[in-house]
């Protein structure tokens, strides 16, 4: 962007300080157009006022910083919750205090990723999807949107597997003995040893499907990031 | 919160198998859901075909498919406690029978909705949208 000249007084030409604006012409993608020092249509038009603001467009960056916080932590939960599952299968002991903690961190963690994400639909998919990626990697918009729905069948895997540790915590898994021994020696009528283990198994597929559907997520989430950056 | 983990997991299993099913659904047929349209800032309500404008389904489709496995679970587990609480059934817990088909209508359910989802996604053409001009001159 050329310096602005403007006239003093006594006629001599001084130059003013470079203005900052945004550009908003469009150009070609640097990929295809060599030499030209911009960095494309994408950052043209996300500032272009042609194209009509949306839903917390200027919150974009705080809510996507936000929503990987929040995607780190229910990773790191699910997967711990799901280990945790796999010692109950293999009828190994566990401390029971752990159940309840990995399985409200997860859901909670879940939600607050798929709300921030939510948050940030409408501004991914106009800035993002309709002005590039459907124009230039639309492998990469299909992806997000099979995450994103993902994610929706995936929540009740969350809730399941917490609804189920509050209970199974309390029947005293924390003790050093397997988990059969444990379900032997409840003389409760309705607690039968084969229904409980159908239980733990339950509770297995639930936070092993939870871990899955976050990591592949995750993975399908960084790829469509690094198709742009954006 | 619950304190049987019998019960906990039957609901967990119904829960889990009424959103899969339910968002199978808003897959296969064109249902009318609510859709965001982020251009015109405002809600409508009706199918993506009938909107001239760039709309979203995603947020409409995710509520109707967790809003009516909710209602489904707790109708079931109202009606579960009713039966309990008047005697008329002998056995108040769900025996593990119901447990293992509720578990495997859930894996299948899941299964099945995340595959179509994939299928149908999988080489999906992108409709470029209507936007004021052509970014790309």
């Amino acid at each position: 962007m050329p310096a602005r000249q403007t006239h003093a007084t006594d006629g001599e030409c001084i130059p003013r300080p470079i203005d900052i604006i945004r550009d908003t012409d469009a150009v070609r993608d640097t990929d295809t157009t060599q030499n030209n020092g911009k960095r494309g249509a994408l950052t043209n038009w996300r500032y272009s006022p042609e194209v009509p603001s949306v839903f917390l467009q200027s919150w974009g960056s705080l809510l996507v910083v936000v929503h990987s916080l929040s995607a780190i932590v229910l990773c790191g939960a699910s997967v711990h919750q799901a280990l945790l599952a796999v010692q109950l299968v293999r009828q190994r002991p566990v401390r029971s205090g752990l159940l309840r903690i990995y399985g409200w961190t997860t859901l909670l963690a879940y939600l607050s990723t798929v709300m921030a994400g939510a948050l940030l639909y409408p501004r991914y998919r106009v800035v993002i999807r309709a002005l590039f990626l459907d124009r230039h990697a639309p492998w990469a918009a299909n992806l997000f949107d099979f995450k994103e729905n993902l994610a929706t069948i995936g929540l009740p895997l969350a809730i399941g597997a917490l609804l189920i540790a509050q209970p199974l915590s309390t029947i005293g898994l924390s003790t050093p003995t397997t988990s059969d021994e444990v379900l032997n020696s409840r003389s409760n009528a309705a607690a039968s040893q084969s229904s409980l283990r159908v239980v733990i198994w339950t509770y297995g597929v639930m936070t092993v499907g939870t871990a899955l559907v976050c990591l592949t997520n995750v993975v399908a989430g960084l790829l469509c990031t690094a198709v742009r950056g954006a | 919160m619950m304190t049987d983990p019998r019960r906990a997991a039957l609901y967990s299993s119904i829960l889990t198998t009424t959103t899969s099913l339910v968002f199978f659904l808003t897959g296969v047929m064109a249902l009318p859901v609510p859709l965001y349209l982020p251009l015109d800032h405002r809600w409508s309500f009706g199918t993506v075909a009938g909107e001239p404008s760039l709309s979203m389904d995603y947020f409409g489709r995710s509520l109707i498919a967790l809003g009516i496995a909710g209602i489904v679970t707790g109708l079931v587990a109202l009606a579960a406690g009713f039966w309990n609480r008047h005697g008329r059934t002998t056995k108040p817990e769900p025996g593990t029978r119901a447990l293992r088909l509720g578990l495997a209508y859930a894996v299948t359910a899941f299964v099945l909705c995340a595959s179509l989802f994939a299928y149908k996604l999988y080489g999906r053409e992108a409709v470029l949208t209507d936007l004021p001009s052509d970014p790309l001159p």
